[in-house]
């Protein structure tokens, strides 16, 4: 019968030589046992939709041809954990290195966004290939027959005080720490990356007013503060009392500092090319700053929030 | 998910344990695929042949189960029978399974 032939020929396909006859046979034996059995029901031969209803109860030849190999799965359950855990750890140092290494990138280009774009991508791109090696390794070590365990050696003495609070990851903090200095080295044109240069061509008639000139300090300092919490949260692997009334001061003076930039008029300084931008661009621009200013705010009441209740609760 | 989609997922859960006990008791006699598969149904046991087919040719790597081809009706079959590893093993498994039984009823029945 043609129909059961060409599923059994097509199932084959998707097995190792070493297999197809013995799958074959066998599958053939069950199929033909079953047409047996309904034909003599029905005391007639079967027809081809009766033969095409067992093959699609059988199900689809690859599906079925994978039930008979071992390891259907790229990790197992016994390596996974093991697999996730280096996958973000990874991904979190080439992130940061990436971004540190796109920075004169990102300075010196004259379009920004075009820039934000490709960066993103090259991100994306070695991001896949850091999957792709590090789930190979994984695979080359599951076929080799490594002990998982060797992968998971701990000792109960050996275990990070969690202190009293909420467990935070070192790579976490490590992350946030290493943007807290990126964001430091721009604010402090570190990598001489002009703030009225980091934007698009025909926004360069624009600057941050004067005002901004005094806040530079205050911000560095702020950050500082926000950096020594990072470092002790860093070290204790943990939210506790010390880094929570941090973060809640660090929360205060941030919020007081947005206060004081918010009633900065104007926010932005039209340079005298201004007759290049219309009043709608200004005040779109102006817009903008306003509202990353207040989701700056409403984030840093929500943590306050946030780290006072946890504080009452002990 | 609902309470359906619940009682179909932990009811696969509980019958994937037995299946294998279901089978060696099965292949106390000799049978070929098909005909094993018929006679489970017939004590009210449904497997679908791409979960059975593949559980007694591990259990037959697993040297549970022989398996001996031969031709009946101008087709080759596969029959395969229980072991002697395999029924030292079966009537372990058993007596786990009416320990486990017994213990099951009871912690059911205190309700």
């Amino acid at each position: 019968m043609k129909m059961i032939d060409n599923y059994l020929a097509t199932l084959c396909t998707y097995l190792p030589e070493s297999m197809q006859q013995d799958v074959r046979d066998e599958l053939e034996a069950s199929i033909y046992g079953q047409l047996d059995d309904i034909a003599e029901q029905k005391g007639r031969d079967v027809n081809e939709l009766e033969q095409a209803q067992i093959l699609e109860q059988l199900g689809h030849p690859m599906q079925v041809a994978a039930s008979y190999l071992p390891n259907q799965q790229l990790i197992g359950q016994a390596f996974f954990p093991m697999f996730k855990k280096v996958l973000q750890t990874t991904f979190m140092i080439v992130t940061a290195i990436h971004l540190f290494m796109s920075l004169p990138y990102l300075a010196n280009s004259s379009n920004f966004i075009g820039a934000v774009i490709r960066t993103f991508w090259g991100l994306m791109e070695t991001g896949v290939w850091l999957f792709g090696f590090i789930t190979l390794i994984f695979y080359a070590m599951q076929l080799s027959g490594f002990d998982p365990k060797r992968l998971y050696t701990w000792s109960a003495f050996e275990l990070k005080d969690r202190v009293d609070g909420k467990p935070v990851s070192r790579f976490e903090s490590l992350f946030e720490l290493a943007m807290q200095v990126l964001f430091l080295a721009w604010w402090n044109n570190v990598l001489s990356w002009p703030v009225n240069d980091i934007t698009a061509e025909r926004f360069r008639s624009i600057t941050l007013s004067q005002q901004w000139e005094s806040v530079v300090m205050p911000v560095n300092i702020i950050i500082g503060l926000v950096m020594l919490i990072t470092v002790h949260k860093l070290w204790v692997c943990g939210w506790n009392t010390i880094n929570r009334v941090g973060n809640i001061v660090a929360n205060l003076l941030i919020l007081a500092l947005m206060w004081h930039i918010l009633g900065f008029d104007p926010l932005v300084e039209i340079n005298n090319q201004a007759q290049l931008l219309s009043e709608h661009a200004v005040n779109t621009i102006e817009l903008s700053i306003k509202a990353v200013l207040w989701i700056i705010v409403f984030v840093n009441l929500w943590e306050m929030f946030a780290s006072g209740r946890k504080l009452l609760r002990r | 998910m609902t309470d359906s989609e619940h009682y179909q997922k932990l009811k696969l859960e509980l019958r994937r344990g037995v299946l294998i006990l279901a089978v060696l008791a099965e292949l106390r006699e000799e049978h070929y695929g098909y005909s094993l598969r018929k006679n489970l149904l017939a004590k009210g046991l449904e497997i679908d042949e791409g979960t059975l087919y593949p559980l007694i040719r591990r259990l037959e790597k697993q040297e549970l189960l022989t398996s001996q081809w031969r031709e009946e009706n101008n087709r080759k079959k596969r029959f395969y029978q229980l072991s002697e590893v395999g029924k030292s093993v079966f009537a372990k498994l058993k007596q786990d399974w009416l320990d486990t039984e017994s213990t099951l009823n009871t912690i059911l029945g205190e309700q």
